[in-house]
């Protein structure tokens, strides 16, 4: 059988001491995550400095970034040139994109297009400064770095491979989660410092949790498909 | 407004955190529980009378194909016990004229020729039950191609009196043609080899899905006949036979090789029949289903959760903008889980009811390798599906609001023989890849001497 019944009691062993390991190591994983984006930001010329702390799980502190957003107050034209590029950028290419990518790329005018009305309809101000955001960013990401184990154990952890064919892929997961969070969250300050927080919607919902679940489904089905060609070779028989 | 969207929100989040366990608890099952008999023991052994019935509208392309293959079908070549009654539904083009060729040379082939009346699959099934012999009608669409043991394994169940229909598996066999065909067979692997036969196993409503799969004729005639009303039949009869306490059964091992489409386009006007349909199904018999004494209370949910399956996509939607109400109204903790949970359960969900957990177990079950490296990519399939079902349920809701009628039934376009280009005689758009439409036959080919020789 490619599947293991005891193998899911050995995947939930892992998960739980993943975690208890994750929990343990959080805030220098947090420090490290923050001195990796504080680094890029350089790169980026953004400026910064250290925020407030926030609690993400009892016990577990993290310290946020400060950075500013464009003032539209300053370039008033700004939004409407973003939205006016993305409605263009999605009409001239419609039939250049893929039809299932369509839907997708919509989103993109739709969201510039919400959040100009509620800049010039509500408040001139989106409610979230740019350290907000990265406080709703940590809470989110510090949550699915949680998860990951659990996804993989009841996923991948019942696989009839042997058991270092599959831990080997927990640590790379969560190493690339822990990195893409970073890049993601500082490309996503950078946005905001030029161009201005009309991003910020669409940066939340597209760059946020779905590219999460993209990355973690990607390295599932490389997993799968690394696991599949081993037992390939057993000449198991299948069910 | 606030409140209201975070009503909406959790009320999105519960329906879709429902259906992603449902999905994992099926993979489970399917993995680590008892299998139930799929009476696969009796195959050839039990061996009712059985008409095939294949509704035919321009199939020139693909009707030979779909006639050799069960002409080569290991199964008694008796006229009493086995009747191939093609059905050439208002064809223009040579259909007609092929199956009187076939006919001419196998009296096990009698074509029904059908000029006038109402068009669609459902009317010209009923006038083919009227003139089938068979105690089980077993149905195939014409692009269909049967595995040579596939009509054995559909008649072993019949054995058991309660069963009142049979499924088989489709396995689709253009799969290199396009990016998203390649992505149907994922999604058809997981909805078979997990979907399907965990719902078999847990005692719950396994869909009929109206080819690939035989019907007992008592049980459609204690069941009210195809309706042609309906766009979705296959679903339309499942309910009806599960109300009347007739059992489903789903059998794995009877493959049938299908071809899906390979154009976006073509997806499109498929996904839309099936969401009007099944909703219509959903509206039409949800209360029936729900007081069926025959029906226990999870089969009942199972089968909410399985007509409401379309509905999962304007809730995604709603759900969604109900999370930029939050977003801008400063709710951040909540729209944090809820965009979490949407993201994660909308993406599992969709796709006919394939979850990439599913998916991917069922690949390697199967023994698929690199194919399964495809899955992140269903992302486009979940959201092109959002999209396209969404839209289809706002129409049909204007249209019941309205009270106009159903849009009529639309053939599925074939590719096969490059037929690739849509010239609106109902065959394909968009081109067809020759090399991987031999390799698929290449396959079936391949498959059927195997079998020959295992059964030899």
């Amino acid at each position: 059988m490619p599947f293991v019944k005891s193998f899911l009691f050995q995947g939930l062993a892992v998960a739980a001491l993943a975690d208890t390991l994750l929990l343990w190591q959080m805030p220098r994983i947090l420090q490290w995550h923050s001195q990796v984006i504080q680094t890029f930001l350089d790169w980026a010329r953004v400026p910064w400095q250290m925020g407030r702390e926030i609690t993400l799980v009892p016990g577990i502190t993290a310290r946020l970034l400060q950075t500013s957003y464009l003032n539209y107050q300053e370039y008033p034209y700004y939004p409407w040139a973003f939205l006016g590029g993305a409605i263009a950028v999605f009409l001239i290419g419609y039939r250049l994109w893929p039809t299932p990518i369509r839907p997708l790329v919509f989103l993109l005018p739709a969201s510039l297009a919400i959040t100009l009305i509620y800049l010039e309809i509500v408040s001139p101000l989106v409610p979230y400064t740019p350290e907000d955001f990265c406080s709703i960013w940590y809470h989110g990401e510090a949550y699915i770095w949680l998860l990951i184990p659990w996804i993989f154990a009841v996923s991948f952890f019942t696989l009839a491979v042997p058991f270092v064919m599959k831990i080997g892929w927990l640590p790379l997961l969560i190493s690339y989660a822990f990195l893409w969070s970073a890049v993601r969250l500082t490309l996503a300050l950078t946005t905001f410092h030029y161009f201005g927080p009309i991003w910020m919607p669409f940066t939340y919902f597209i760059f946020g949790f779905l590219a999460d679940f993209m990355y973690i489904v990607t390295f599932y089905s490389l997993a799968l498909d690394r696991a599949a060609r081993w037992l390939a070779t057993r000449r198991e028989i299948w069910q | 407004m606030i409140f209201v969207a975070r009503a909406i929100a959790l009320v999105v989040t519960v329906v879709m955190v429902t259906y992603m366990l449902r999905h994992f608890a099926f993979a489970l099952n399917r993995l680590f529980r008892h299998q139930r008999m799929n009476y696969t023991d009796l195959a050839g052994f039990h061996l009712p009378s059985v008409s095939i019935l294949i509704p035919m509208h321009n199939e020139e392309d693909v009707a030979p194909d779909v006639l050799e293959a069960l002409l080569e079908a290991d199964y008694p070549h008796d006229p009493e016990r086995f009747e191939i009654i093609p059905i050439n539904d208002h064809s223009t083009d040579r259909t007609g004229e092929i199956l009187d060729a076939y006919a001419l040379h196998n009296p096990l082939i009698k074509p029904l020729h059908r000029q006038n009346g109402e068009r669609g699959k459902s009317p010209t099934l009923r006038e083919a039950t009227k003139i089938a012999r068979g105690e089980v009608l077993v149905i195939f669409d014409a692009d269909y191609v049967p595995g040579r043991a596939m009509l054995k394994f559909l008649a072993a169940p019949f054995a058991d009196p309660e069963v009142g229909a049979v499924m088989g598996r489709v396995v689709p066999h253009n799969v290199g043609s396009s990016l998203l065909t390649r992505l149907m067979d994922l999604e058809r692997a997981g909805g078979y080899q997990i979907n399907q036969q965990a719902r078999y196993n847990l005692n719950l409503l396994p869909q009929y899905g109206g080819t690939a799969g035989g019907v007992r004729r008592v049980a459609l005639e204690a069941a009210g006949e195809w309706d042609s009303s309906s766009l979705t039949e296959d679903t339309e009869l499942t309910v009806r036979l599960a109300i009347l306490g007739w059992k489903v059964a789903y059998i794995n091992r009877a493959e049938c090789y299908e071809e899906v489409p390979e154009n976006w386009d073509v997806r499109r006007k498929q996904i839309e029949r099936w969401a009007i349909g099944h909703t219509e199904c959903f509206h039409r018999y949800l209360g029936k289903m729900l007081r069926s004494p025959c029906l226990s209370w999870k089969a009942k949910v199972d089968g909410v959760l399985l007509l409401g399956v379309y509905l999962t996509a304007p809730l995604i939607v709603l759900g969604l903008l109900a999370c930029v109400v939050l977003f801008f109204g400063g709710q951040t903790y909540l729209p944090a889980l809820t965009a979490f949970f949407i993201a994660s359960t909308a993406y599992n969900c969709l796709g006919n009811f394939a979850s990439f957990f599913e998916i991917g177990t069922s690949v390697v079950l199967d023994g698929g390798q690199q194919r399964v490296r495809l899955l992140s990519l269903n992302i486009a399939n979940s959201i092109f599906s959002t999209a396209t079902v969404t839209l289809a349920l706002a129409k049909y809701y204007g249209r019941r609001f309205f009270g106009r009628p159903l849009p009529p039934w639309s053939k599925t376009k074939r590719f096969r023989n490059g037929n690739g280009n849509g010239n609106g005689n109902g065959n394909g758009s968009g081109t067809s890849d020759p090399t991987s439409r031999e390799r698929g036959l290449k396959f079936i080919l391949a498959r059927n001497t195997l079998r020959k020789s295992v059964t030899s």
